[in-house]
């Protein structure tokens, strides 16, 4: 029940496709979403393969949760491997895409081989036809879908890729409904790569569950106790811009290059500010918090712009221009770029400038350069060769590489871990690079109780953290609705029929980052590789609740060894054939 | 004694008044204190900052001090 127990794949190279079963076994140890998908790709394939080659798969994946009214449900998970750093790489996409794929009859869909031609896939039920997309290659990520809306129907749901993509750009990404994206570590150029240019989707059918009075008790009850509280309300009164000011007053807001963790102009482009331009407000399918701002300034409208853009693409670049802010959210949306990768790029080439190592033309709080650079990257022309390399890239061929900041290949998120040490952690042992959606260490430290400034204890809170969200995006979940895992376990129940203990679901979740962890190590990931950028560990912060702070690489190395030997990994940050035998993996 | 209170997010509904105001409170009342006479939910607050500085709720308040009362926040 809630599995339509079919999975679409489709082989680019011939343009034909078939249905095949899921994999019951696997539904049963992976839910779905996150961990499913890193499952067929780990067993698909081989380790090695060049990621925007045609050797490489895109899976598309919906969760047990995908299509009900559970609030908060709507996500896809789109799993490839990265060309950005060469790992595992799952992406978690809004919009109403997922809920459209259920409807049309598929749990998910596996897209192999490449294309002859600039293609689109078009699914309606069991109608599946590789079309010609001609007429959009070179059409902005946004403009091809309102081309695809006209061209088949206005509900039709769809990603698509933009420019950036089509030009193999490791930081581009998949879009849908205009403003969503599937951000990271180069999944747009994983399609671009196949040549297909959207994935379009009618559906149908419907989703029924096992009991349905009993499950809409529950969801009664679970979103009055659970969802419309004071606990996740922040997600509709403000969205994510209110980090801005949680960031400042703990010192860990993301400041030129990551120089500093506070920035003395955030007023001026913090949740308050975004309230004077704002719109509207959106959600995604079955959400019940909407964290979507319309945000309409100057040139542009956007939704967003999110705090990873505030911060990385704004108090990072030394810019508190909101105006400029929100046409650098515009130009990225159309280009279709992760405006993380994307700003932070730009401060490391802003730090490389003023540094006299290599002048790209760009400084701290230059907005007429900096506003130019989405364009040149997606081009790939004048400086955008260059810096569509990334920071890790970039530093290698120029220099600075104590303040690149990146963990194998990703760039960082919005949060100084200098000021949360159990995020560096995060960031360093994250499945695809620096990233805050595998742990988010910040709440407990930087908002919460425990220290910040402690390697204490902090092995065992991200190792916890990382199942509890590897968990939550195999149901699929979204990121921001705090529930427990208990009340995750009594959803699953109600859908599942059976019982379904917390312990359970934690047990997934450990599963799914073990399978990740050896998808890495197998393609040659170590603990080399699991480390920070030498500013994280020799620089200190000189400002606000973050002042004389750093972490220490002692203290890191004593955390990280903790986290392995915690997780049965040795030494190397490799898995031991006990665990993974324990845990069903081989 | 005068302070300065800002209520963020979902805690804004709490207070008839928006934004960053003014209030007027006995000495030495404690940040504790001061939610409770608020009339916000202890299970509401994420934490709460004074001066910039993250703060205990056994912090005594001090003449001219800034309150902010966070909320809770899941996620990134």
């Amino acid at each position: 029940m809630c599995y339509t127990g079919k999975l679409l794949r489709v082989n680019l190279t011939t343009g034909q496709s078939q249905v095949e079963e899921l994999n019951k076994q696997w539904a049963v140890d992976y839910i779905g979403g996150k961990g499913l998908g890193i499952k067929y790709l780990y067993e698909e394939l081989s380790p090695g393969i060049e990621p925007l080659s045609a050797e490489n798969k895109l899976i598309l994946m919906t969760g047990l949760f995908t299509g009900t009214i559970i609030p908060l449900s709507g996500k896809l998970a789109i799993i490839t491997k990265s060309p950005a750093t060469g790992t595992i790489l799952d992406c978690s996409i809004g919009g109403h895409f997922a809920a459209e794929l259920k409807y049309a009859g598929y749990d998910g869909v596996i897209l192999e081989g490449k294309a002859t031609k600039p293609s689109y896939l078009y699914i309606e039920d069991q109608n599946v036809e590789l079309r010609d997309a001609s007429e959009l290659w070179g059409q902005g990520a946004q403009d091809t879908e309102l081309i695809l809306r006209d061209k088949i129907h206005e509900d039709v749901k769809a990603l698509v890729i933009g420019p950036a993509a089509e030009n193999l750009v490791t930081m581009s990404c998949i879009t849908s409904e205009f403003y969503r994206q599937a951000g990271r570590g180069g999944v747009g150029a994983v399609m671009g790569s196949k040549n297909l240019k959207a994935v379009a989707v009618k559906g149908s059918g419907s989703i029924s569950v096992p009991n349905i009075k009993q499950f809409v008790d529950t969801l009664q009850e679970v979103m009055r106790t659970d969802t419309l509280t004071d606990t996740n309300l922040w997600v509709n009164t403000d969205g994510t811009p209110l980090l801005v000011d949680l960031n400042q007053d703990t010192g860990i807001l993301p400041t030129r290059n990551f120089q500093e963790g506070t920035f003395d102009d955030y007023q001026k482009i913090n949740s308050d500010a975004l309230k004077t331009v704002r719109t509207g407000k959106k959600g995604c399918f079955s959400c019940a918090l909407g964290c979507g701002n319309y945000s309409r300034s100057g040139r542009s409208t956007v939704e967003g712009p999110e705090y990873e853009t505030l911060a990385i693409g704004g108090s990072n670049c030394g810019i508190s221009d909101l105006e400029a802010i929100i046409e650098f959210n515009d130009l990225c949306d159309n280009l279709g770029m992760d405006t993380i990768s994307v700003g932070n790029v730009i401060a490391f080439a802003m730090e490389l400038t003023e540094k006299g190592i290599k002048d790209f033309g760009l400084k701290f709080g230059d907005v007429d350069a900096y506003l130019k650079v989405p364009g040149l990257i997606a081009a790939q022309d004048g400086i955008g060769v260059d810096l569509g390399l990334g920071v890790k890239k970039l530093s290698e061929k120029y220099g600075g590489s104590d303040f690149a900041m990146q963990v194998k290949g990703l760039e960082f998120p919005g949060y100084e871990p200098r000021g949360s040490w159990g995020m560096g952690l995060a960031y360093a042992t994250s499945d695809r690079g620096a990233c805050h959606m595998r742990a988010w260490p910040v709440a407990d430290e930087a908002y919460g109780d425990l220290d910040p400034f402690t390697v204490e204890g902090k092995a065992q809170l991200v190792i916890d953290l990382q199942h509890y969200n590897a968990a939550k995006f195999s149901l699929i979940l979204c990121d921001f609705w705090a529930l427990s895992m208990e009340t995750m376990g009594t959803l699953v129940s109600n859908l599942q029929e059976r019982t379904v203990s917390e312990q359970e679901l934690t047990l997934v979740g450990e599963r799914v980052v073990n399978l990740a962890r050896q998808f890495n190590v197998r393609e040659g990931y170590s603990k080399d590789n699991d480390t920070l950028p030498e500013r994280i560990f020799k620089e200190t912060l000189k400002t606000g609740a973050t002042k004389g702070q750093f972490l220490p690489r002692e203290e890191f190395e004593k955390m990280l060894a903790e986290y392995y030997s915690l997780r049965g990994w040795d030494h190397n940050g490799k898995p031991a054939e006990a665990k993974l035998q324990e845990l069903g993996i081989i | 004694m005068r302070i300065t209170i800002r209520l963020y997010g979902p805690l804004e509904k709490y207070s008839s008044q928006t934004g960053l105001y003014q209030k007027e409170i006995m000495s030495n009342l404690s940040l504790e204190q001061l939610r409770d006479q608020l009339g916000v939910p202890y299970s509401s607050v994420g934490f709460i900052v004074v001066n910039r500085i993250k703060r205990e709720l056994d912090y005594r308040l001090e003449e001219n001090d800034e309150v902010k009362f966070f909320p809770f926040i899941a996620g990134g």
